[in-house]
């Protein structure tokens, strides 16, 4: 006997409300950045004059640059821990060139070609290993903060002459001119993951390795080509952090390659890859430069400053886990 | 066989006959706490004084690193040093290095860190007092602005040192009679990137600042651009300490008003004097030595000791007479 | 074979009532009644899509409902969670078992209730004890030290039943089960699952193979569309009447007649083809336009042969291309001369599943919308979109991110990929496994389409009537050797199964 049954409700068509928790994650960094201005705004109402909110451009800019090539590694599922010692070797080859030939150009042509050369070296030995990297690039980090110190004698090389008129103390229509480069910055970038060849091979890498490898991409050329193109966005961050400081130090890209992971991460790009945007790291750079300057205006004691920063990353990576 | 046994002794030989050379002359460890220009300068001016005083200086550099630190001592006391001069890492270290260096009775002389229950066990220590260094800065500053707005753009905590001149700096304010207030205490963390975005929130929320007080000359350059920056270059009078030759040029630009310099060169120099006379017994262990320290401006500013010592000036330091002990010494 | 069950069906050892749940939108379930009784083999059919996963999903715990409610043995399961559902009884068999490869047999039957010896710690000697002695009560010859990772899929399974029994379940939910079993091996199952629900264990069987359903089930649900349209008794339906059900209209099974090809020159040709352990001294010739089957039992070197004929697995001997001798130094080689691998992994081997559709069609060639390494995002929709009419996608929108397709779709796109890279070889591992009726029919009307384009197919599948379908020739090999080759017209499964099991025993070699 056959018991033909059919349900009572005939609902076809009929639409389920889009569950909450997944809208939550979404807008939680627009959240977070919202509530970090409110507060300081309530607490010192000068956060908001057009002066602050222009030195909170000038100083995320440089940050904002090496963030937007990070996010290019993190998507195809790599990442590279040594763009801070890189900064600090690319800046310093820029300097010295400056010192040595009194010409502008040339440094900032000598800071760009170090920059992608140690990308480069960073990217064949991450594509011809297996091992992890994270790893690989913790090495050539150490590496290059000695490189860092040796060329420099671990004293600041100081002049950069007309960088810093460009950088450190130039603006075009009002605004910093390393905000420009910034844009430039992110622009470029969110032209090669949405547009290049390139960026698609990083999506597919970050989300399928094997299956991308199969499909006959050639993975390991296209992991080298997104660290040397890392490194040269490297380069141009050192030319203008260079410029800003009108010297070069040897250890001032340390703590670049943590913050500029962050920014990334707290953007919604997961370090599996795969996934991810730029505007999501601006995003993130926006978020920890706002960050800083709040508390600085707020008159948050030193000892409590890096507390909150790491008490906000987390909470910010938290509520963008939950989409 | 033979022919093995040859080159076997021949290598032997080869690296005793070192040894042997310098049966007479001392080898001294040179150990610099980290990468920082201060002990760089330092170490050099040593290694020049060193040249003159027939004495082999071996240098080591612990990375900011306590563990490397230790490390090194070991290694110095196992390569045979006679005796340690030492840029200690931190507070917390010295006591291990000391205890590392009483166990192979090797002498060990601090400079900059000093703490007075190790005192006694340590061939000596040479600092500058961190507690009055910033006050004659804070005096300057009082007179220079008797009412108005101040900041400070301060080093990293937890050293203690910048602390100190904190302190410092508010007590010779004070005692100045000026009325200015200290309206602002940002963290530059040694590092003239920091205390360049730390001096731009200082003058966003206090736009009328008369004055600054840098803790050190790298961010002293930071916070130059950062006032730069703002169109404030003859308004805020900033001072600093170090004497530093970025600083020094700072002060020929008519950026740094005043500073207060601990040359390290000099301070080496004397340091491994007082090291040797204790090795050769001739100067008693245990004391307290204060560091050479000179307030340096515009007018001076040619004249003054510099970190970048050339090697005629080493060479006058060491007919110079050496410090002499603070007795009693400092309570720390 | 079905037992008379009387009419009214005492309490269920498990029960759904009223489930509805809607996934970004669309409803996957809607207000659908399910139950199980205890000791009954119970079947759960229809189309990718139908909400058969859904079910199951929540009868694991492992999604929760929107609405409607969940009984395990007449109590109500509230927040019901994967962990919480097993305590209550109920285990499952995924497709992909979740084992742990690393460790044993008996490790993985106790892994979270393993016993302990006074110290609290783990008593490996007597978890192998009572591992060997449940085995030996299910029937299964399993060496209990054995690495589950060199098991073979068959074996894994009966570890993860193994386990679920060894949980005391009441209820054991089954998922495709038989995916990646032969006949055998499938029998086996069968026997396994008799005896366990002889012994009041409720069984839940999802498959697309009806004919399987139809032999194992006393009862089967038939969803569709989020619906349920019907549950009957095995004994009372045809395999026709429940493809009615399940399309909602009659589906004709013979997809279209294929041409016939005649002696023409071979496009792929291997000569004396070795690979020591897997192949020896195999020669095989494919023609332009001729559907080519593999087939034979685990490890006689179907997949081998197949993997060195795209050029995948490098192996000694001669293999020409369109006259050209063919032995590519890499992948993209291999596309660029037009041999396209096919793999029947689409998640760790095929699809970048959080991509879209069109980018994952385009990836094997996407400077074919590209000029000067930026990309045409207007064409490469275009091609996308007409890709998907010709594959019959469903949905046609070729952003949606390949994650959100059926199975079905999924393997379509996957051989989008190898006809927009312009395949002339495409080679295919198991083409319709875990895909439903209409996308199977789907896939081999386009394959063969493919091959009347021109195109020469080689295809690897134990699926006896896909073979007979969809071949014009099935090659049958048998440890590493071409042992036989069959005409599929007219040609009856059973004499198919025979001539396939006639190899040799069953060998550890990997395919």
């Amino acid at each position: 006997m056959t018991e033909a049954t059919t349900s009572p409700n005939a609902s076809a068509g009929k639409k389920a409300p889009t569950p909450r928790p997944w809208q939550i994650g979404r807008y939680a960094l627009l959240i977070a950045l919202a509530a970090v201005v409110v507060v300081t705004a309530i607490g010192n109402p000068r956060f908001l004059s057009t002066n602050n909110l222009l030195n909170i451009l000038f100083q995320i800019s440089t940050l904002g640059v090496v963030a937007a090539g990070q996010t290019m590694l993190l998507v195809s599922g790599g990442l590279d821990l040594s763009v801070g010692a890189n900064l600090s070797v690319a800046g310093l080859a820029a300097a010295l060139t400056i010192l040595a030939t009194g010409s502008t150009s040339l440094g900032v042509l000598a800071g760009l070609v170090a920059g992608t050369l140690i990308g480069c070296a960073n990217g064949l030995l991450v594509a011809s290993n297996r091992a992890n990297p994270f790893i690989i690039t913790l090495g050539t980090m150490t590496f290059l903060q000695g490189v860092a110190v040796v060329i420099s004698g671990g004293s600041p090389v100081n002049g950069a002459g007309a960088l810093f008129d460009l950088f450190g103390l130039g603006s075009t229509f009002g605004i910093p001119n390393p905000a420009y480069v910034f844009a430039a910055a992110l622009a470029a970038t969110w032209f090669v993951l949405s547009r290049v060849m390139l960026g698609r091979y990083a999506y597919a890498i970050g989300g399928n390795e094997e299956a991308t490898r199969l499909s006959g991409v050639p993975v390991a050329r296209v992991k080298v080509g997104l660290y040397a193109l890392n490194g040269l966005i490297v380069g141009i961050a050192a030319v203008l952090l260079t410029g800003i400081l009108d010297s070069a130090l040897p250890n001032m890209g340390i703590g670049y390659e943590l913050r500029a992971i962050a920014a990334v991460v707290i953007g919604g790009t997961p370090l599996s890859g795969g996934r991810g945007s730029v505007l999501g790291t601006l995003g993130g750079v926006l978020l920890l430069g706002l960050v800083s300057n709040s508390m600085n205006l707020l008159g948050v004691g030193a000892n409590y400053q890096s507390a909150v920063l790491g008490l906000i990353i987390t909470a910010a990576v938290l509520l963008q886990k939950r989409t | 066989m033979s022919a093995l046994k040859w080159k076997l002794g021949l290598a032997v030989a080869a690296l005793l006959l070192p040894a042997v050379a310098h049966a007479d002359g001392k080898t001294i460890a040179f150990m610099r706490a980290g990468p920082d220009p201060y002990y760089q300068y330092g170490m050099e001016a040593a290694q020049e004084a060193a040249k003159d005083l027939g004495v082999t200086l071996t240098t080591y550099n612990a990375n900011n690193d306590s563990t490397q630190e230790l490390a090194n001592i070991q290694d110095a006391i196992t390569k045979g040093a006679q005796g340690i001069l030492i840029y200690a890492v931190s507070l917390s270290s010295e006591k291990a290095a000391i205890a590392q260096a009483q166990k192979a009775g090797v002498p060990i002389f601090f400079q900059y860190g000093y703490d007075p229950s190790l005192l006694k066990d340590a061939a000596g220590f040479m600092q500058i007092d961190v507690g009055t260094f910033a006050e004659p800065l804070g005096e300057w500053v009082g007179k220079q602005v008797p009412d108005g707005e101040v900041a400070i753009v301060s080093g990293k905590l937890g050293r203690g040192d910048a602390e100190a001149y904190s302190a410092g700096f508010k007590k010779g304010l004070a005692a100045s009679g000026s009325k200015a207030t200290i309206v602002a205490e940002a963290p530059g963390d040694w590092n003239r990137q920091q205390a360049l975005d730390a001096t731009t929130q200082i003058l966003t929320a206090h736009p009328d600042l008369k004055a600054i007080y840098v803790h050190n000359e790298d961010m002293a350059v930071g916070a130059s651009i950062a006032i730069e920056r703002a169109g404030k270059s003859g308004q805020v009078l900033m001072v600093s300490g170090n004497g530093a030759p970025y600083g020094l040029d700072l002060i020929k630009q008519g950026k740094l008003a005043l500073t207060n310099a601990n040359p390290p060169s000099i301070a080496s120099v004397m340091a491994l004097r007082l090291l040797i006379g204790v090795i050769d017994k001739q100067i008693q262990p245990g004391n307290y030595y204060d560091a050479p320290t000179q307030l340096i401006d515009k007018t001076n500013v040619d004249t003054a000791t510099r970190w970048d010592a050339p090697p005629e000036q080493v060479k006058a330091w060491l007919s110079q007479p050496l410090p002499q002990p603070v007795v009693p010494a400092p309570g720390g | 074979m079905a037992t008379g069950l009387p009419e009214t069906v005492p309490a269920a050892a498990i029960e759904a009532r009223a489930i509805s749940k809607a996934y970004e939108g669309t409803l996957a379930l809607d207000v659908v009644d399910f139950s199980v009784a205890a000791g009954e083999v119970h079947g759960l059919v229809g189309k990718n899509g139908a909400g058969k996963s859904t079910l199951l999903r929540i009868l694991a715990g492992a999604a929760r409902p929107d609405s409607g409610e969940i009984r395990i043995g007449d109590v109500r399961a509230v927040a019901l969670n994967p962990i919480t559902a097993q305590r209550a009884g109920v285990a499952v068999v995924y497709q992909n078992a979740e084992l742990h490869l690393n460790l044993s047999v008996a490790a993985n039957i106790f892994l979270g209730s393993e016993l302990r010896t006074r110290l609290r710690l783990v008593d490996n000697a007597a978890i192998e004890r009572e591992a060997s002695a449940l085995l030996a009560r299910l029937g299964l010859t399993l060496p209990v030290a054995a690495t589950l990772g060199d098991l073979d899929i068959a074996h894994r399974q009966q570890v993860a039943i193994a386990k679920a029994v060894r949980a005391n379940a009441r209820v054991l939910l089954l998922d495709e089960p038989t995916a990646a079993l032969n006949k055998s091996q499938t029998d086996f199952l069968f026997r396994l699952i008799r005896s366990l629900a002889a012994d009041g264990i409720a069984v839940v069987y999802i498959s697309h193979h009806l004919d399987e359903v139809l032999a194992i089930a006393d009862r089967i649900t038939v969803l569709r569309n989020g619906r349920r349209v019907g549950v009957v008794t095995a004994g009372s339906v045809s395999k026709a009447d429940l493809v009615e059900m399940i399309a909602g209209h009659g589906v004709s099974e013979v997809s279209e007649r294929r041409r016939r090809s005649g002696k023409r020159e071979p496009m792929l040709s291997l000569r004396s083809v070795s690979l020591p352990g897997y192949l020896d001294d195999v020669s095989l010739d494919v023609a332009a336009g001729e559907i080519v089957g593999l087939t034979g039992l685990t490890g006689a070197g179907a997949r081998t042969l197949a993997s060195v004929a795209a050029g995948v697995t490098a192996a000694q001997g001669a293999i020409t291309l369109g006259g050209a001798p063919f032995a590519p130094r890499s992948v993209h080689e291999a596309i660029a001369r037009g041999v396209s691998f096919v793999a029947e992994d689409m998640r760790q081997r095929g699809l970048v599943m959080a991509m879209s559709a069109a980018a994952n069609m385009t990836l094997a060639r996407l400077g074919a919308v590209a000029r000067r390494g930026v990309i045409n995002l207007g064409r490469e929709r275009a091609e996308a979109v007409r890709l998907g009419h010709f594959l019959d996608l469903t949905p046609r929108d070729p952003s949606r991110a390949a994650m959100t397709l059926s199975g079905g779709n999924q393997r379509k796109v996957l051989i989008g990929r190898a006809v927009f890279a312009d395949a002339r070889v495409l080679v295919l591992e198991e083409p319709t496994q875990g895909v439903d009726i209409e996308a199977r029919r789907q896939i081999h009307d386009r394959l063969r389409q493919l091959a009347d384009r021109g195109a020469a197919i080689i295809f690897v599948s134990t699926d006896l009537e896909e073979l007979i379908e969809l071949a014009d020739r099935i090659v049958i090999l048998d440890e590493g050797r071409v042992e036989r080759e069959f005409d599929p017209e007219g040609l009856a499964p059973e004499v198919l199964l025979a001539a396939i099991q006639a190899g040799g025993p069953d060998e550890r070699r990997r395919d």
